[in-house]
């Protein structure tokens, strides 16, 4: 819906009162609907500073951006706004959307059937999904719905009510239960070493797909994983921004522990040792983590 | 010359590092900077508080204590955070090449802490 003048003015006037104001966001997309879009910017990258948690904020801007042309950045705010809220789908629907762009099929595949979770009839989302199955199955695509002929009403309503696509039947591959059973093993073993607390794989969202890290008989994994899964966009943007690379690992040191994140693939490595052994080990122990989790993510055991 | 401006300088003195930062931990404003032309301190400040934050949050969910010591690698450089209790709420930010001397960096940074007392 559009804003009308009178909101309009009555947004920028609270901005302009309290540049911390919730109101930045409404009056941002008034302007992007209005073509401003760099007024639009300039206000969700204002509004951000203050509130950088604020999720429909990252979304937004990762529109701007999009429509700017820069894909990079696009990226970039939608992943910071997953990482805020895994629950986004507009972001999860947008990274899909440019990852088939893209031509990743599988991260493609990973956000989208996510995103037809939350609207099955967005026909966009459906057809990107339906040619990144089949690229992924290496079939050719159906035909999408915009290259066919048009159906007549009786099968629009039909196609509009039609459960999601069902995904093509995927050609086995090593990353089936058992490479699964092998990353766990592998991971329990890292676990295992001396002076080593435990050892995580972690999906691009923040699950635990393999090991534990376990303080006093309690699995912390999934604690830990929710609050380091953002860890990795940040650190990328962090170190972008200062010219220095990409980003290879974190390293945290506390008086009882060092803990070793790296990224794998999609995913990502955690690794926590006490302080009964050097640093260095605790970094050898994750460097061979990070290897077998390659490894895996590698045999199509994250798809 | 500040305690903190002295103890940057020293900390810059080491080959490969291009500044360093006095930084608040909680909202990642400078406190005191000495950094090389071309390094965008403000933007680098409010990042690496941000990621030291999360760390933080990390560590101490796994009930591993305060985290006092935080370093990022880049294939083309490193970010370290120091937070020791003679700081406060404030973190020792250094921003250096790939080249640099890890090990220096870190033993030079506890030097200059324990001198502040």
């Amino acid at each position: 819906m559009t804003a009308s003048p009178m909101q309009v003015r009555q947004w920028s006037d609270e901005v302009a009162a309290n540049p911390g104001s919730p109101a930045f966001l409404p009056l941002a997309q008034a302007y992007r609907e209005q073509g401003r879009r760099d007024a639009a910017m300039k206000l969700c990258i204002r509004g951000l500073e203050r509130n950088p948690d604020h999720v429909d904020a990252h979304h937004l801007l990762g529109l701007l951006y999009l429509e700017a042309g820069d894909t990079v950045k696009a990226f970039d705010e939608w992943d910071i706004a997953l990482a805020l809220s895994p629950d986004h789908f507009g972001s999860r629907r947008e990274i899909g959307l440019l990852s088939h762009a893209r031509g990743d099929w599988g991260t493609a595949v990973r956000h989208l059937e996510r995103a037809l979770e939350a609207d099955a009839f967005d026909q966009e989302v459906r057809d990107a999904l339906e040619e990144a199955w089949a690229k992924q199955s290496g079939r050719p695509a159906a035909p999408r719905a915009a290259d066919a002929p048009a159906p007549p009403p009786a099968a629009i309503a039909a196609a509009v009510a039609a459960p999601a696509p069902v995904p093509p039947a995927a050609a086995p591959v090593d990353g089936g239960a058992g490479a699964f059973d092998a990353v766990a093993r592998e991971f329990r073993g890292f676990a295992a070493e001396r002076g080593i607390a435990g050892a995580l794989l972690l999906d691009e969202q923040g699950f635990v797909l393999a090991g534990d890290i376990t303080v006093d008989g309690v699995d912390r994994g999934p604690d830990v994983a929710a609050v380091l899964s953002g860890a990795s966009p940040e650190a990328e943007r962090a170190l972008r921004h200062l010219g220095l690379g990409a980003w290879k690992g974190i390293l945290v040191e506390t008086p009882e522990a060092v803990v070793r994140l790296a990224p794998a693939g999609d995913g990502l490595v955690a690794v926590a040792g006490t302080r009964q052994v050097p640093t260095g080990w605790v970094l050898r122990v994750a460097g061979r983590a990070r290897e077998s989790a390659l490894r895996f993510l590698g045999e199509g055991g994250g798809a | 010359m500040s305690a903190y401006r002295d103890m940057l300088h020293r900390v810059n003195r080491i080959p490969g590092v291009r500044g360093s930062m006095i930084v608040a931990v909680e909202d990642g404003l400078i406190v005191e900077e000495d950094l090389m032309v071309g390094v965008p301190g403000p933007a680098a400040a409010a990042l690496v508080a941000s990621l030291y934050r999360r760390a933080r949050r990390s560590v101490a969910t796994a009930e591993f204590g305060s985290a006092a010591y935080m370093q990022v690698e880049g294939d083309d450089g490193l970010l370290f955070a120091a937070a020791p209790p003679q700081l406060g709420d404030l973190l020792l930010v250094v921003i250096a090449d790939i080249r640099v001397n890890v090990g220096l960096v870190r033993l030079e940074a506890q030097k200059v802490v324990e001198a502040l007392g």
